[in-house]
């Protein structure tokens, strides 16, 4: 249940997967933190576990309260963009239920397209997987169609994911396929990027999943970099330096606001006089 | 992964299990169900949405705060009009009288003089799973317009996260979520980020605040994992909030009914048989 403004069919949907060390979610808080995107709704399924809290995204020294919930609705009118946060897992066996719900959402909604952004398994990657950018992505052919001569340009130099003739066990290396379609995807740890991806595919919904290879421990840097990514396509936000005619600064450079909800990572502080 | 010894472990992801995606996998939700007394019925039919009107609302989940709520709340005035049931296992115990510790069960009770007000005590072991449900059966029951829904529920110290250490916090100490739609602030701090809370007192508060409901969640976080009257005894400042301090009278046997319900759950805290 949310509100949307009179649908708009340029809208585009950004949604995360619940996947190895959280970098979609981690990389959604990124865009919304930073974009400073407004909550127009909630999402209330039975097949995603409770959770509440304060504002994630409120100023670190402020004393307020406005509720957080497990599943709720961003919107950037400016760029066309709808984004879903999710903050909770979804209730063991209940995956393919809310697939099957948010489906029907954004056939609803028009969308005009669906970006997926997860993670996979580090320790699943191929060999040829182990080094350079851990950053790949799987786009629909219309997406591939308009976007993929940027996406290999020298600027991005983004590669799509490496499909598989066999999984788990990764088949023999001289037979691999590269990008031929004879090949299965195989996105282990990525939760229900790859089912929602193929639903896109078979609504004939332009989608496409990005994603970061990782291990579960401190993912924010993974996430920053799949944050990265999203922005260098999508052009959201400009973090270089603006000068007027004269030289001078109008606006310095400028990063991702972390959100408040990242901080204490590893627990509260520990008092210091056990370590005397 | 292989380890230092060249051993493989296996590798678990905190936050994606790739089994969950066998759709023959059975889900452990199991639905809970709410029964009403003949007067609750009585009540409901005389509207024509069947529910009853609600002004005021308490939620007491877990023993210390349903300890709270019968020593300070619902000790005198209050029938039972309900009850939830769900979520017992096998070994689960109820007693007629409600003596045991292993009583487990979540009561609804209302205000004899007020008919508007509700406090609901609820001492299952309701899983997160389970929550949905929970809600589900119960919230329709009520026409809550008009109405103000306190929450208080108990969480551990191991699970907060704060600037201090846990040790200079004095536990047990309270902290408050409001819904959008409370203007009045809490009598304790906000819960600070990135604290959160799960399961049952979570639904409720995520189902007031999407409803547009106003709801004030009081939540104490203790360093014990047994009932302990200091527990029940943070939940103090409470009684001066808006609406319980208007629905609330003294209790003179407040000190001996704390202790009756020490003594029961410390008959089963001990280490040894």
């Amino acid at each position: 249940m949310e509100e949307l403004s009179p649908k708009n069919l340029q809208n585009r949907l950004e949604t995360p997967a619940v996947s190895v060390g959280n970098v979609g979610q981690l990389a959604t808080d990124l865009l919304i933190s930073t974009l400073w995107m407004e909550r127009i709704g909630y999402i209330h399924h039975e097949s995603i576990l409770p959770l509440v809290g304060n504002d994630p995204f409120a100023h670190p020294e402020a004393d307020a309260c406005k509720v957080v919930t497990s599943c709720e609705v961003y919107e950037l009118k400016s760029e066309d963009l709808v984004v879903i946060q999710q903050r909770a897992p979804f209730v063991r066996g209940k995956a393919t239920s809310f697939r099957k719900w948010l489906m029907s959402w954004i056939k609803e909604k028009g969308f005009s397209k669906v970006v997926i952004l997860t993670s996979s398994h580090a320790h699943e990657r191929l060999d040829r997987q182990l080094g350079g950018s851990q950053f790949r992505y799987m786009a629909s052919k219309e997406i591939e169609d308009k976007f993929g001569e940027r996406f290999h340009s020298e600027e991005l130099r983004w590669q799509q994911l490496e499909q598989r003739i066999s999984f788990p066990a990764p088949s023999n290396p001289q037979i691999d396929v590269d990008n031929s379609t004879n090949g299965m995807v195989y996105l282990p740890g990525g939760g229900i990027a790859k089912s929602l991806y193929e639903d896109c595919l078979k609504e004939s919904i332009p989608a496409i999943v990005m994603l970061m290879f990782c291990s579960e421990g401190d993912n924010a840097p993974d996430a920053l970099s799949l944050a990265y990514h999203v922005n260098d396509w999508l052009g959201l936000y400009d973090f270089k330096p603006k000068y007027d005619v004269d030289g001078k600064l109008l606006k310095p450079a400028t990063s991702w606001k972390i959100p408040v909800s990242w901080r204490l990572l590893f627990g509260s502080n520990f008092d210091q006089t056990l370590f005397h | 992964m292989a380890t230092f010894f060249g051993e493989i472990l296996p590798v678990r992801s905190r936050a994606v299990d790739d089994d969950e995606e066998d759709e023959d996998y059975e889900s452990q939700a199991c639905p809970m169900t709410v029964r009403w007394s003949p007067a609750a019925k009585a009540s409901m039919s005389e509207r024509k949405d069947q529910k009853m009107e609600c002004l005021v609302f308490v939620m007491a989940i877990g023993p210390a705060a349903t300890g709270f709520s019968q020593t300070y709340i619902t000790h005198t005035n209050y029938e039972i009009l309900g009850a939830v049931f769900g979520g017992m296992n096998d070994g689960d115990i109820n007693s007629i009288q409600q003596t045991s510790p292993a009583d487990k069960c979540c009561y609804i009770y209302r205000n004899k003089e007020d008919p508007t007000v509700f406090v609901c005590q609820c001492n299952l072991t309701v899983l997160p799973e389970n929550s949905f449900s929970f809600v589900s059966q119960l919230f329709p029951c009520f026409d809550f317009d008009h109405a103000t829904i306190s929450i208080l529920c108990t969480a551990s110290t191991s699970e907060y996260k704060g600037e201090k250490p846990i040790s200079d916090m004095n536990p047990p100490f309270l902290r408050a979520l409001k819904t959008t739609k409370v203007i009045a602030t809490p009598t304790c701090p906000y819960l600070e980020q990135p604290n959160m809370i799960s399961g049952l007192p979570a639904q409720v508060m995520a189902e007031c605040q999407m409803h547009n409901i106003k709801a004030t969640m009081y939540i104490c976080f203790a360093d014990t994992i047994f009932l302990d009257s200091l527990t029940m005894r943070a939940f103090i400042p409470v009684l001066q909030t808006t609406p319980i301090k208007d629905i609330i009278q003294k209790n003179p046997k407040c000190n001996e009914m704390m202790r009756t319900l020490v003594d029961l759950h410390s008959q089963h805290n001990t280490l040894y048989l």
